[in-house]
């Protein structure tokens, strides 16, 4: 057998000219098409033009989404929209692409991630677009517009007007024979004894019945300590709050529901994730919940239920929640298409079909007080409650360091909600966190 | 030496005719033990499986109902329908077999060299190959992202399966290395004599005699890349592009109240198969792989 001996010196030749040309084999087919695809003059707007859009959903909101923009393409047939469907970590896929240079036109945003997306320069502002075009947004509920508006600019407009309200089985009331919620904001007599009473008459543990269901998510409890009269934050951001009389109050009702009058079921993590199961399987009497109707509709099938403002603390009534909204990318390179795709978002009959198919609460009283949402013959019975209570919403505290503070305050509670610890202790030690988060910069 | 020997039943081996009371005892307890494991490792299944069949209403009822009822069969068939999923699956399995046999070739070429040439600076360089196994992963994605939008790669399958070509998975090196060092080097030799090249001596003699280890090396890697996330996430723009790692997350809503967790579960269930299959036909190389990596690790 003949064979050439091989060095080591010309192995190591051989290999590496099989290696670069593998890396020039892979490289070539692929790069071709890639410009092909991005140097589309971005001046010729009467060419179509394909804008793109990043969102998460499931598959209703995957539903929803193309449904709307069929709409949008039908209306504006130069521009196509690009749905870059990011099931989970979308913040992650967000910021790589936006880190590596690859910009989605269009983000779809939870409305507390706007100022830290402001705060990188990264969203286009859109108060010269809405003057030359003379957007009236009159008809958007004012709470919500406000939550895309960072210093005074517009950065993006709100796709729903979720609030988190008292969700309660009207048929377990009737049946033990408790007065109902009131389901009128202005009515007093619905405070915090009134709902420790219900919820006392409610539970029967041996039936697996409870009143109610103390939820560790912030917006659950901000709902409390808003109604209480208590912050977050101090004036200039500085300081947190949360252990002053007013939240402190708050967390100890909380918590006394389940270990002192024993009308909450203890915390779990199953409960946790499936509290709105509870509820909907009729263990739980009341639930704060997120309004998602269409889904409550579909799934309570054995029992009437309907919705109502959370029992008012010393400062009265309050509501949490915030919602989503459409915002632009400030390095977009068909900055006219996007801003057509915003004005379309934020249409009568953009948000009408949005709603319909999700069963959310639509940002703009149009559609609020139309059929469309208030469906007739449906509950729940009073779901102006909803539409009222944008007034007495009490956002998540603006502060760039706010998701750190509020998980921070979140696993505090825990030692709270499983009885270890005090609310005081709890407070104590969670604002200690929280300013020392704070301080570093 | 006499090799022959009778095969035994195995139910002679686990019931041998006379137990002295001890170890009668000792058999008990360690399947009361082994059973009592299998429960508990069972229970997360048990619950999947369960969960696919229920209802929303009735996901988590309390005490939790582990017989569905109704049964819901036609979870299955929603959960299917719900999105593209044989698509995904096509994608998926193109990108597994690729990368795995990137990964099969260019691991034990890598590993042939640190084994068995001699070079200067080889044992330096191997620390160094190893060292990138402690990079985590969000320090990489960000600069691998934009080498990727350089190449004009983004929104296609090239950064899922040409890095595998390239030896990307420290780990396999380490492994195959270690495999290949276990076979004697008179074995080169010999082939040397007979006039083989270097490329010979990995190509017929090395590849051949690894069979197991490769086997190792394969399943491991497939089994990681099936289940991959973050990549696919950051990579593929395009929902037809998805994997089924990436699809079957598609039924979670940001929140999570909105998650169609019957749904969900009911296509885990249905992606689970292909690995359950998997591991029914390797469980002799699984088992060698813990063992194997065991004793060199």
């Amino acid at each position: 057998m003949l064979q050439e001996k091989v060095s080591r010196r010309s192995f190591l030749r051989l290999s590496s000219v099989a290696v670069a040309s593998t890396v020039l084999a892979a490289c070539a087919p692929a790069a071709a098409p890639a410009p092909t695809e991005k140097e589309q003059p971005p001046e010729k707007e009467a060419a179509p033009v394909t804008i793109r859009l990043i969102a998460w959903g499931n598959p209703t909101e995957v539903k929803a989404r193309e449904a709307t923009l069929g709409m949008f393409e039908e209306s504006h047939p130069n521009i196509k929209v690009k749905f870059l469907h990011t099931p989970q970590n979308y913040l992650d896929k967000v910021q790589t692409m936006l880190a590596g240079g690859d910009y989605p036109d269009i983000i779809f945003l939870g409305n507390g991630d706007v100022p830290s997306f402001v705060d990188r320069g990264q969203l286009q502002e859109l108060d010269p677009l809405i003057e030359r075009d003379q957007l009236d947004l009159s008809d958007v509920f004012e709470m919500n517009l406000k939550l895309y508006n960072v210093d005074g600019k517009q950065y993006g407009f709100p796709v729903d007007a979720p609030s988190q309200q008292l969700f309660y089985n009207v048929t377990m009331f009737e049946e033990i024979g408790v007065e109902p919620p009131s389901s009128d904001w202005e009515d007093p007599s619905w405070n915090w004894n009134r709902f420790l009473e219900a919820a006392r008459q409610l539970t029967n543990e041996e039936e697996n019945r409870y009143g109610w269901q103390v939820k560790g998510g912030f917006r659950a409890w901000w709902i409390w300590v808003t109604a209480n009269g208590g912050t977050f934050f101090n004036e200039d951001g500085t300081a947190c709050l949360l252990n002053e009389p007013p939240a402190i109050e708050a967390f100890q009702f909380l918590a006394d529901l389940i270990h002192v009058h024993k009308v909450a079921p203890p915390m779990d993590v199953a409960a946790e994730m499936g509290s709105a199961e509870l509820f909907q399987s009729g263990i739980t009497a009341m639930e704060t919940w997120w309004p998602a109707i269409g889904r409550m509709r579909t799934n309570i099938k054995d029992f009437e239920w309907d919705v109502a403002p959370h029992p008012a603390g010393a400062a009265g009534k309050s509501c949490s929640g915030g919602g989503t909204g459409h915002t632009m990318c400030k390095f977009t390179k068909y900055p006219d298409a996007s801003w057509e795709f915003m004005k379309f978002v934020i249409s009568e009959p953009c948000v009408k079909k949005w709603t319909e198919i999700m069963g959310i609460v639509p940002p703009l009283k149009s559609v609020a007080y139309s059929p469309v949402f208030m469906v007739p013959d449906q509950p729940p019975k009073h779901i102006e409650v909803f539409l009222e209570g944008t007034a007495y919403l009490h956002p998540d505290p603006r502060h760039k360091k706010f998701p750190q503070a509020r998980s921070i305050a979140e696993s505090e509670l825990e030692y709270l909600w499983t009885g270890e610890r005090s609310a005081q202790e709890v407070a104590d030690s969670m604002v200690k966190k929280i300013n020392k988060l704070l301080q570093e910069q | 030496m006499n090799q022959s020997r009778v095969r035994v039943p195995t139910y002679v081996k686990i019931f041998p005719r006379y137990w002295s009371p001890i170890e009668a005892l000792q058999r008990v307890a360690i399947y009361m033990i082994l059973s009592a494991g299998a429960i508990i490792v069972l229970m997360p299944f048990a619950w999947t499986l369960s969960t696919a069949l229920k209802e929303p209403a009735d996901i988590f009822t309390f005490p939790p109902q582990w017989i569905p009822d109704p049964i819901m069969w036609s979870n299955f068939p929603t959960a299917l329908s719900a999105y593209p999923f044989g698509r995904w699956l096509r994608n998926t399995i193109f990108v597994v077999s690729i990368s795995t046999l990137g990964i099969l070739l260019s691991c034990s070429l890598v590993a042939y060299s640190f084994s068995r040439l001699r070079w200067p600076g080889r044992d330096v360089l191997f620390l160094v190959l190893l060292a990138t196994m402690m990079l985590p992963g969000q320090v990489t994605l960000i600069p691998t992202f934009i080498l990727f939008r350089y190449f004009g790669w983004v929104n296609t399958f090239l950064p899922l399966i040409v890095p595998p070509f390239f030896a990307r998975n420290a780990f396999y090196v380490f492994l195959l290395r270690q495999f290949f060092m276990t076979i004697p080097l008179e074995l080169d030799d010999a082939a040397r004599i007979d006039g083989a090249s270097y490329f010979d001596i990995y190509w017929r003699i090395l590849l051949p005699m690894s069979k197991p280890a490769l086997a190792i090396a394969a399943i491991m890697f497939s089994q990681f890349k099936w289940k991959e996330f973050m990549a696919p996430l950051i990579y593929l723009h395009d929902s037809e592009k998805f994997t089924i790692a990436l699809g079957l997350r598609a039924f979670m809503g940001q929140y999570g109240p909105e998650t169609d967790w019957n749904l969900m579960m009911a296509a885990n269930i249905v992606f689970m198969i292909p690995l359950l299959i998997v591991f029914y036909f390797a469980q002799r190389y699984f088992i060698q792989g813990i063992v194997f990596t065991g004793i060199k690790g």
